[in-house]
């Protein structure tokens, strides 16, 4: 039962709002200043927006014009005048209205896109350079969810709302003076109508809100659970729970649909009783014009008949504008969350006169280097270690004793919290972080292939690869083997980022992809844990090949790996606790000769 | 749209009864013009106050019959489409878990996870949304434009033609329009694809210094989008307002007939105005909705696909109960992944008896995981059988042939609730005891002990707080709980440091009741001790023995022997 008198354009005309029924408002924290920065983000894009407010602002002349021409027309009519040139009028204003609703709607769907791009683009643009730390801390699906969902929520819906709030500003100040003109006594009773609907409107949403916060709650559950039991499907099918899942399901389900219905159920109370209310108005204007004509003090019907138009259009904009008014804020808010993201710290900017690295030699040297991913749990305590210039270094230990940490410190993933870290007697932080990083060949412990062909998997780091030496990397690694199996050889496209391929062929990918980057300094973390130990002696001969002249470091569980290194580190709870070469170590008779002996099955 | 109708007939008596109080809500709104048309003409004009006064009432006692009727309409439209979603989710839910494996794989679980959330919900606007547009609209302009008619007969010509246009008008909108909304969704799509997979990876392509070649990718398939979206936004920018004008125009005309045929009644002029806005508000309404349209649309095929999903295996038609002692024969079995060329088993024959503890190694992609797999049943052999007791798998019943398996998966999978809960799934019976027996076989019973609530620690989604190595063990322990028949270690220790590794393969052989022993591993001294030892090489048994045996005759495990073990001596 909504209100139907009106030329004014849908609330969702403009862009493709997000199904915005029932949703939380989330009240922005500092509303002036959050658009305020939001008009400086989008600095340069917005030719043309003030042309579409301009327009917005012009939309609104029909609205107000047109209940007063019909009337005026309607009165002519009714007095068996010719009402022609009021017509006339009236076609025209219509026109007119065409024109500019066109010409808003058309622009403003180039324009707010231009503008989503733009604000996307930013974003994505400081993500990138944002710390590991960054996002190891927050969740994917909820920076998806910046980069997509809030960023067209926040264009489409602060564009199409403000040029709504606008043309419905304009509309009823366009309204109310009409109103004041013809009659400031009916006027006055018509604002009766308007503070009930304000009234009924904050006691409704008030009993919304939380119900629909109570909502969201359920509907996260069940996702969570959903997710869970999908993800992990086939171990829920080896212990068959499928049963237990399914009823575990179907209460959260269950849930969700009863509270689902009683927000649904409550939030739809609003309209009718609004539209309750504004018949009440209309009803009471009409009576008391009635009354005002019998006693004179109304002169003429055609201003009865004006003003009862108007008043159907008068209490609308008032709704749409709560309405309205609510998904801003959402909106706000939301560009306060992609703001939460513009405003985290960059990855620190290259010192001023930060050295060039351009043919690293490879001394490594960490001095006295300590660091924890949060202030309480340290995870190496004072570690100091020195990798001369084409060593064959190796780190073992026990899971959780800050192996992969310490390639993290040395590729500056993170910063050291104290000590300091010198490559070729410099601090690394005094190198530009470009060829820094440039300097390492990494192969990671995570397998992280793209959907795109197995060439451009392997020259991921370096595009201007030849062919040839592509297929060299891949031999090397002994990849090409089973590349070649590959239905289209080195054109395969990984539709699924290489979840078709099992972990050793990725990890072989990963390997050549490293190989490739003939980089200085190679660091492979547990990079063969999955392949298989023949192939593993083969990516190993290989390595030392590429690794001559060359430092290296090696992270491995298997000792057999790193046996002929040049340096072997144990770590043990973030200190080192023995260093040497695998004989050393062996004769030392400590930890590593006790993990070596049961490694290879010998139990003496 | 069929999957819609056929969820909406279940709920065909509450649908009817909101179509029935829509219908009602719509009767109301059209008749509020008409009273307002006699307080008017009848009322005002005459400057009769009683006549106002009863019109007045009749008019708001319409509008409270339209008030009730629209929160009964908003009751039971609420409760049909919340409850179609809830029968929805159930039921790709249902049909998931009795999906094969291999579905699974088809299919990806994370596009099932969005099926099952987001496009439902997608579903459920849109039956939200039908009530009003699909059957409100076309009330109130069928209703607008008889009234209209029955007030001033003369108009009709003119209504026609406006109807006409504004049909042709909407009907070229969904037209050109519909394909575009397609095209947006479809750049959507790959817009969250490019992110997906940049968030995935940033490591690498950190690592890489790739940061350049990502924002390109991004640029691309966020200019796709915006392209996309302009286009389709304009195809609607250039019919709503042209609508708008039709409507509009056709009450300029019918102002200008009434003008000669004074009809009578400033009230009903204002009413027919009135009718026409309505007619206008209900088209524009119409047109509007191509886009929850063409969601709808996608999101209803995505879910059918889902729907239709067959499980790939069959059930035996009289599943058999045998007893199970652990005894395995593979007998000539082959098996081939859906899609793959090359087969990832060939020919296999191996008996194993109960009780015995095989160790299996090969090089990676050697076949080992596949070939466990066919015993709980993942998947089937394509050629062959697998046999437990003289008994082929596919002929026992599903649950009780897993529930005498245990796997230990190589990827360790915890699910959130207690630590006791997670352990629980082995055998939801096990006693205290077991319990703790089993942790203290996985070794994971101090680090348990260690945890501020021992058993009764909650484990986030997925075990989150947990380390890796600590979450093999409980899988460890949950498959220990089981007590099983025959139980499969995955390459299950990878995450194990070599000493806890020793301890927990000593305490497996430690096992009180007899159990058949599949262990994969990728270190030689792992299954060195083990009675037979299987070695794969590219989906072919390069030979089956015991430790020595192999060493005389299988030049592979030669081979990889000599590259744990017996190189390193020699340095």
């Amino acid at each position: 039962m909504s209100e139907k008198n009106t030329g004014l354009p849908p609330a969702n005309i403009n862009g493709i709002s997000r199904p915005g029924r029932g949703g939380v408002t989330v009240k922005p924290k500092n509303m002036k200043s959050t658009l305020l920065r939001l008009f400086e983000l989008t600095k340069g894009k917005r030719r043309g927006l003030g042309w579409i407010l301009l327009l917005s602002a012009l939309a609104s002349l029909a609205a107000i014009l047109s209940p007063y021409l019909s009337g005026q027309a309607v009165t002519v009519i009714d007095n068996g005048d010719k009402a022609a040139s009021v017509l006339l009028c009236l076609a025209s204003l219509y026109l007119c209205d065409w024109l500019i609703k066109f010409l808003q709607a058309f622009c403003m769907a180039a324009i707010g896109q231009k503008i989503i791009y733009h604000i996307r683009g930013v974003l994505f643009e400081h993500v990138k350079t944002l710390p590991l730390a960054f996002f190891d801390k927050h969740r994917h699906g909820e920076l998806m969810s910046r980069l997509t969902n809030d960023i067209d929520n926040i264009s489409t819906t602060i564009s199409s709302s403000l040029t709504l709030l606008l043309t419905y500003g304009f509309t009823i100040i366009g309204i109310f003076s009409m109103m004041l003109l013809l009659s400031p006594i009916l006027t006055g009773v018509s604002m009766i109508g308007v503070v009930l609907i304000f009234l009924l409107t904050r006691a409704v949403t008030r009993r919304t809100g939380p119900l629909f916060k109570e909502q969201q709650k359920h509907l996260g559950a069940l996702n969570g659970q959903i997710e869970e039991s999908i993800s992990g499907l086939s171990v829920v099918k080896a212990f068959c729970q499928e049963d237990k899942m399914e009823s575990e399901f179907s209460r959260k389900n269950e849930q969700l649909c009863k509270t689902s219905i009683r927000a649904l159920i409550v939030s739809g109370y609003l309209m009718p009783m609004m539209n309750v209310i504004n018949n009440l108005c209309y009803v009471a204007i009409a009576v008391l014009s009635g009354v005002l004509y019998v006693r004179g003090i109304i002169g003429s019907i055609g201003l009865i008949t004006s003003f009862l138009l108007y008043i159907r259009q008068f209490t609308r904009p008032f709704v749409e504008i709560a309405n309205i008014y609510n998904n801003f804020q959402t909106a706000v808010a939301g560009a306060e969350r992609v703001f939460e993201i513009l405003d985290e710290e960059s990855e620190p900017a290259d010192k001023e006169g930060a050295f060039p690295l351009e043919a690293p030699e490879g001394n490594i040297e960490l001095k006295n280097v300590s660091f924890g991913y949060s202030p309480e749990k340290q995870v190496l305590k004072n570690i100091s270690l020195k990798i001369p210039a084409g060593t064959k270094a190796a780190i073992v230990g026990p899971t959780g004793s800050g192996k992969t940490t310490i390639i993290n410190l040395l590729t500056r993933f993170y910063d050291v919290t104290d000590g300091q870290i010198e490559l070729d007697g410099h601090d690394l932080r005094d190198y530009r972080m470009e060829e820094l990083r440039n300097t390492f060949g990494v192969v990671l412990q995570d397998t992280a292939l793209f959907s795109a062909s197995v060439r451009d998997n392997i020259c991921y780091g370096n595009p201007d690869a030849a062919m040839d030496q592509i297929i060299e990397a891949a031999k090397m690694t002994g990849a090409d083997r089973f590349i070649r199996r590959l239905p289209n050889g080195y054109d395969t496209v990984l539709e699924q980022g290489g979840q078709e391929l099992s972990q050793g062929e990725r990890q072989l990918l990963t390997i050549s992809r490293a190989v490739l980057t003939n980089a200085p300094i190679m660091i492979l973390d547990e990079a063969t844990s999955s392949v298989d130990t023949v192939t593993e002696q083969n990516i190993r001969r290989a390595l030392l090949k590429l690794c001559e002249n060359r430092t290296s470091i090696i992270i491995a569980h298997r000792l057999s790996t790193i046996r002929d290194s040049d340096l072997i580190v144990l770590l043990e709870n973030g200190e080192i606790a023995e260093q040497g070469t695998h004989q050393e170590l062996l004769d030392l008779g400590g930890k590593y000769a006790a993990m070596y002996r049961t490694q290879t099955g010998d139990n003496r | 749209m069929k999957l819609i109708y056929q969820y909406l007939r279940r709920h065909l008596g509450i649908f009817l009864l909101s179509m029935l109080f829509l219908t009602m809500e719509a009767m109301a709104d059209l008749l509020q013009p008409t009273f307002m048309s006699y307080i008017v003409d009848d009322g005002v004009k005459q400057a009769d106050i009683r006549r106002i006064c009863v019109y007045g009432a009749m008019m708001l006692l319409i509008a409270l019959i339209g008030a009730v009727s629209a929160v009964m309409r908003n009751y039971f439209a609420s409760c049909t489409s919340q409850s179609v979603g809830r029968e929805l989710r159930k039921d790709i839910y249902h049909n998931v878990a009795g999906l094969s494996l291999e579905n699974i794989d088809r299919l990806h679980p994370a596009s099932i996870i969005t099926r099952i959330t987001n496009d439902v919900t997608q579903i459920q606007e849109f039956i939200n949304g039908i009530m009003r547009i699909m059957v409100k609209a076309p009330i109130t302009c069928i209703g607008a434009i008889v009234l209209i008619i029955l007030q001033t007969p003369g108009q009709l010509p003119v209504i026609l033609g406006i109807v006409v246009i504004s049909a042709l008008l909407i009907a070229g909108n969904m037209k050109i329009g519909y394909p575009k909304f397609g095209a947006v969704q479809g750049a959507l799509d790959k817009l969250n694809d490019t992110t997906r997979q940049f968030l995935a990876s940033v490591r690498v392509v950190k690592a890489f210094r790739a940061e350049e070649q990502e924002s390109r990718k991004f640029a691309e398939t966020s200019g796709w989008l915006a392209d996309a979206n302009t286009s389709a936004l304009r195809t609607m920018a250039i019919f709503s307002p042209l609508v708008n004008l039709t409507v509009n125009f056709g009450i300029v005309l019918l102002l200008w007939i009434s003008q000669s045929s004074n009809s009578g009644g400033i009230g009903k002029l204002m009413a027919s105005v009135n009718y026409m806005t309505q007619i206008l508000f209900a088209a524009s309404m119409i047109s509007n909705a191509l886009n929850t349209a063409v969601r709808a649309m996608a999101s209803s095929k995505r879910i059918q696909e889902v729907l239709d999903e067959q499980p790939a295996q069959k059930q035996a038609e009289n599943p058999k109960t045998p007893e199970i002692t652990g005894d395995i024969a593979l007998k000539d079995v082959s098996f081939s992944y859906a899609g793959a060329g090359n087969p990832s088993l060939q020919n296999i024959n191996i008996h194993i008896h109960s009780g015995e503890t095989i160790g299996m190694i090969g090089p990676t992609g050697s076949g080992k995981s596949t070939l466990v797999n066919l015993i709980p049943r993942f998947y089937d052999a394509t050629k062959g059988s697998v046999e437990l007791d003289n008994c082929s798998v596919c002929e026992i019943e599903q649950n009780y042939l897993r529930s005498a398996i245990a796997v230990v998966p190589q990827k360790a999978l915890l699910f959130s609730g207690t630590i006791r809960e997670n352990l629980l799934w082995g055998r939801s019976d096990a006693a205290e005891a077991e319990i703790e027996n089993a942790s203290r076989i996985a070794c994971a019973d101090e680090f348990i002990a260690k945890l501020p609530e021992g058993y009764d620690t909650m484990l986030g989604q997925g075990g989150v707080n947990l380390s890796g190595g600590q979450k093999q063990r409980l899988c460890l322990a949950r498959a220990l709980v089981r007590a099983p028949k025959i139980l499969i270690l995955d390459d299950c220790t990878s995450a194990l440091d070599a000493q806890t590794e020793a301890s927990v393969l000593n305490g497996l052989s430690q096992l009180k009741q007899k159990t058949t022993v599949l262990l994969i591993s990728q270190r030689i001294s792992t299954v060195m001790r083990c009675n037979h030892i299987l070695c794969l090489d590219n989906g072919q048994m390069r030979g089956y023995g015991t430790h020595e045996d192999l060493m005389r005759s299988c030049e592979t495990y030669q081979e990889i022997y000599k590259s744990q073990i017996g190189g390193g001596e020699n340095e």
